[in-house]
């Protein structure tokens, strides 16, 4: 007789109704051995409901599933939650009782399957692509072949929610990474995105393209991930790429994992949003390597920045729509290399305030924290405080924001600290070289230190000095002087700072005082006091 | 032959003209069935006809996107009879007091409002036009000699001609874009290219990239790339108020655009909004007085601010609009912006442009320089051509002469302060 999981069931519960019935008479009866029964789910698809799992005991004893592949699959009880594409393995377990043995566990595994297009090298060109974007739906995956591939003109997207959009890889080889070339496009921009709730860009390269690479507006939940975007010969003489990843006036916003290369402007900007995260990105060949402007809560941690004109900017600038300013930023842990570029003859706007060899610059901010930076070779300075006014930034007083503010050209709330600085403040350039701006100045700092005699050389930070009287106090009817009181303060304090051979003086900070040295006075060097603070501002969280 | 292209002409009362006219030939190609007759017999000069009894015109089919037949013969917009294309009499042409720059492209604009039904008058932004309704908008060159045999050879003129129909002797098709409120009041963007055969076009909601080559009177011709827009690029200019996404918005029918005399043909020259309203197809409409007029491009007897603040609107503004896709720039080409005084740098006086604007040249700092056009960007970008540097970004890759001109003239004699060099 062929006993089925059924019979046996049945029979194994008459044996333990007649245990029982004998009364726990010295547990002298072995445990009876038990299976499992388990269907595998049909293949699956991401985005589509997910079954109900189902396992059965020949004990009757209720089955417990896990997850072999959580990359791939979750289980809570018998509910299956799909999480990527791949083939998801559940296995059921009973772990048997007195009476019972332990199951043999049963596995059953099956397929998930992307929901969306996986595009053929075929329709690798922007008509056909633009067409399959088009109709692509929310929860969709467009998997993108590897190649190199034409585009004439813009790719775009809008008005979707959980769009993916994934390639092989970003890296420079046709035959395994996904290259999208802009190289003859007849007009401006790469990818070209608008009003996307929760969009992926991964693993793929955007070459050549005028304009923007990489530009996401009006969106939120933003994630850049393993992208490239690059000018690919001679930047500094022949790009006409703007910004290479630059996601505007959006919210929740992640950029990492990327490469960018040979932008006019900036080659990671990030304007006008909230909640932001740009890390462990290879950045290089740009004007501006980072750049988060007018926007909010943002932490720029982890990134290669090197061989930029300036490494990582935080601005508020005139203009913008959404927000004039910008606060609630920080800088941390990145490696800052040899941003000493001199802007490319045909770079133009407001980028060029930034004098070539600045580490990280930061202007007209509102609480900013610059730390645990290594901050290398830099011939202007390792980081840089600045005003609007310093900067010669022009703007319409009366211009509001959507918010109703009017621009705020004033430095508050910056802590530097912590960082590694090297190599700095050699050959100071932009408007600290400029004849007509402060480059005498420059020239009698250094003779004045060459009396010393001691290195000629700007400090690893430098703050113009300039207090907005009517967020400050004491401050000179000419400008000069002042304090701000409290997380106001522009403060630098307890980096570590390798001085330039021969110093003994302090190379940490200098506080320009900028007003005091129009009016042909002195700027506050070495160890300026009203530099010599702590600050505790608070946390920047919230992003993704 | 198609049996129906010879039958007798179908007069009926023509909407759009509030006068008899006759039809030829039956609608569109689907009637005439394209039998590709070389020797069609020329429709016979019609005299007015008597309509005993009254025929029922064959009213326009209006689909939603998601039902957009392949052929855009199956809209009953237009027919085509002998060499002239005429608009299906329930549509009204129009014209625009200054238009979209389109490398010189010529165009027949339409409007159709479904029968019982009016567009809401409003003086400012675009007109409400109700569920059903269309923009029928056919985009076409006149013919020229070129040099090339794999580039079509377009004149460049300024278009004048105004009317219902288009002489398909010496004109070519290219395009024509449909516009429709669907049901669900949303408007959708479709674009049809006209087949090679010049008898129908064909939906293309991918876009399309054409080699042509433009003749101007004299002087040497230029070779460039046609691009029809695909749906999304339609949808960069049209969502005007949200980005470049979401909800579509017509450009052209404002009030301030239409509020001009057309000649629709057949002795019939009158103001575009009155004719609407003679039509009964404006609501809310109380006459021309105080109804707000765009300058035209070239009508030089008009103030310089009111024919730039006129182009910059119609060429610039829905991207370039404060929630436009262009917002992030700063840069505010609005018809009601520009020549605002309080806040002149968002218009572009001695604006330093956020980003790199891709003029290529030293000198040029800001986007307008009051007095001086030629360390404009704006300028820069209006006047020339390039990936990195064209402006419109979509729509145009050819320069826009008269408009370059104009543009340079009115920078020239801004009175603001010139900006720091």
């Amino acid at each position: 007789m062929r006993l089925t999981h059924r019979s046996l069931f049945a029979l194994s519960t008459l044996f333990a109704a007649a245990l029982a019935g004998c009364g726990g008479g010295g547990g002298a009866a072995a445990p009876q051995s038990q299976s499992i029964s388990f269907a595998a789910p049909a293949t699956q698809t991401m985005g589509a409901p997910a079954p109900t799992l189902s396992a059965t005991s020949s004990s009757g004893l209720a089955v417990t599933l896990n997850s072999k592949t959580p990359a791939v699959c979750t289980v809570s009880g018998t509910t299956l939650t799909l999480v990527s594409a791949g083939t998801c393995t559940i296995e059921a377990s009973q772990t048997g009782n007195a009476s019972w043995l332990a199951a043999a566990p049963v596995a059953v595994s099956f397929t998930v399957n992307i929901a969306g297009t996986v595009v053929t090298p075929a329709k690798m060109n922007d008509l056909d692509l633009n067409a399959i974007l088009l109709a692509a739906k929310d929860g969709d995956t467009i998997t993108l072949p590897a190649g190199k591939y034409a585009m004439l003109g813009p790719l775009q997207i809008s008005g979707k929610k959980n769009i993916t959009l994934v390639g092989t890889g970003n890296g420079r080889d046709p035959t395994k990474d996904t290259i999208l070339s802009f190289k003859g496009a007849l007009t401006q921009n790469g990818l070209s995105t608008s009003s996307l709730d929760t969009v992926t860009f991964r693993k793929f390269a955007i070459e050549d393209a005028s304009g923007n690479a990489l530009f996401v507006t009006n969106s939120q939940n933003v994630v850049m991930d393993t992208v490239r975007a690059e000018w690919t010969t001679d930047p500094e003489q022949t790009s006409t790429m703007a910004y290479g990843l630059y996601p505007v006036k959006s919210d929740n916003i992640l950029v990492t994992n990327s490469i960018v290369a040979g932008s006019r402007d900036a080659g990671v900007y990030v304007g006008q949003s909230t909640n932001i995260r740009v890390t462990n990105n290879d950045v290089y060949f740009n004007v501006a390597g980072v750049e988060i402007e007018n926007s909010r809560n943002a932490v720029v941690e982890g990134n290669n920045v090197h061989q930029n004109t300036g490494g990582i900017l935080v601005f508020a600038l005139p203009g913008p729509t959404r927000f004039l300013d910008t606060r609630d930023v920080v800088v941390r842990n990145n490696t800052i290399v040899d941003n000493n570029l001199p802007p490319a003859a045909n770079a133009q706007g407001l980028v060029l305030t930034i004098p070539p060899g600045t580490g990280a610059m930061v202007l007209a901010s509102q609480n900013v924290e610059v730390y645990g930076n290594t901050i290398t070779n830099h011939k202007t300075t390792g980081v840089l405080i600045t005003s609007a006014i310093a900067a010669q930034i022009q703007f319409n007083p009366a211009t509001k924001d959507e918010q109703g503010k009017v621009y705020d050209p004033y430095e508050r709330g910056v802590y530097v600290h912590g960082n590694h600085v090297s190599d700095f403040g050699g050959t100071p350039g932009g408007a600290f070289a400029d004849a007509s701006g402060l480059g005498p100045f420059t020239q009698g700092f250094f003779a004045y230190l060459g009396s010393l005699p001691q290195p000629q050389n700007f400090p690893a930070v430098l703050w113009d000095g300039l207090v907005d009287p009517a967020t400050g106090s004491g401050v000179n009817p000419d400008g000069s002087g002042g304090t701000y009181a409290g997380n106001l303060q522009i403060c630098s304090k307890g980096n570590d700072i390798t001085p330039p051979s021969g110093a003994v003086i302090s190379y940490e900070n200098m506080d320009l005082d900028l007003a005091a040295v129009m009016a042909g006075g002195n700027p506050r060097f070495p160890s300026p006091a009203r530099m010599d603070c702590t600050l505790s501002l608070p946390a920047v969280t919230g992003q993704p | 032959m198609n049996k129906t292209c010879l039958t007798s002409p179908r007069p009926w009362v023509a909407r759009a003209l509030l006068t008899s006219t006759a039809l030829a030939c039956a609608l569109w190609l689907a009637a005439c069935g394209g039998g590709g007759g070389s020797s069609a017999p020329a429709a016979a000069p019609s005299p007015i006809q008597t309509p005993t009894p009254t025929p029922t015109p064959v009213a326009p089919t209006i689909y939603d996107a998601s039902a957009a037949p392949s052929k855009l013969s199956a809209w009953n917009l237009a027919s085509i009879s002998g060499s002239t294309l005429t608009l299906n009499a329930a549509l009204v042409p129009y014209d625009l007091n200054t238009a979209l720059f389109s490398d010189y492209a010529f165009k027949l604009r339409a409007i159709y409002v479904p029968p019982g039904k009016a567009i809401a008058y409003t003086d400012t932004g675009t007109l409400d036009l109700p569920v059903g309704s269309a923009l029928v908008k056919t985009f076409y060159y006149p013919k020229a000699t070129g040099t090339d045999a794999s580039a079509v050879p377009v004149a460049q003129k300024t278009q004048t001609a105004q009317g219902s129909s288009i002489d398909l002797t010496g004109h070519r098709l290219v395009e024509t874009r449909i516009l429709v409120r669907q049901a669900d009041g949303s408007w959708a963007g479709l674009p049809y290219v006209w087949d090679d055969d010049q008898k129908d076009a064909t939906l293309t909601p991918a876009g399309k990239y054409i080699s042509m080559e433009l003749v101007p009177d004299s002087g040497p011709s230029q070779k460039f790339i046609y691009a029809v827009p695909n749906a999304q690029t339609c949808q960069q200019c049209h969502a005007s108020s949200s980005n470049g996404s979401g909800s579509t918005l017509p450009i052209g029918p404002k009030a301030r655009n239409l509020n001009k005399t057309y000649d629709f043909g057949g002795g019939v020259v009158k103001n575009q909004l009155v004719n609407l309203d003679d039509l009964k197809l404006l609501s809310g409409f109380t006459g021309l007085a105080g109804a707000p007029v765009n300058a035209s491009l070239l009508d030089t007897t008009q103030p310089l601010e009111m024919r730039a603040r006129a182009y910059l609107d119609v060429n610039c503004a829905h991207c370039h609009n404060a929630r436009g896709y262009a917002s992030q720039s700063g840069l505010l080409l609005t018809y009601d912006n520009i020549g605002s005084a309080s806040a002149t740098d968002t218009w572009g006086v001695c604006k330093l442009p956020l980003a790199y604007v891709g003029t290529g040249q030293p000198g040029y700092k800001y986007d307008i320089n009051p007095g001086s056009p030629d360390t404009s960007i704006l300028l820069y970008r209006l006047s020339h051509v390039g990936s990195g540097q064209t402006m419109p970004v979509v729509g145009r890759q050819t320069n826009h002469a008269e408009a370059i001109a104009m543009v340079g003239d009115w920078i020239r004699q801004l009175t603001q302060a010139s900006c720091a060099p």
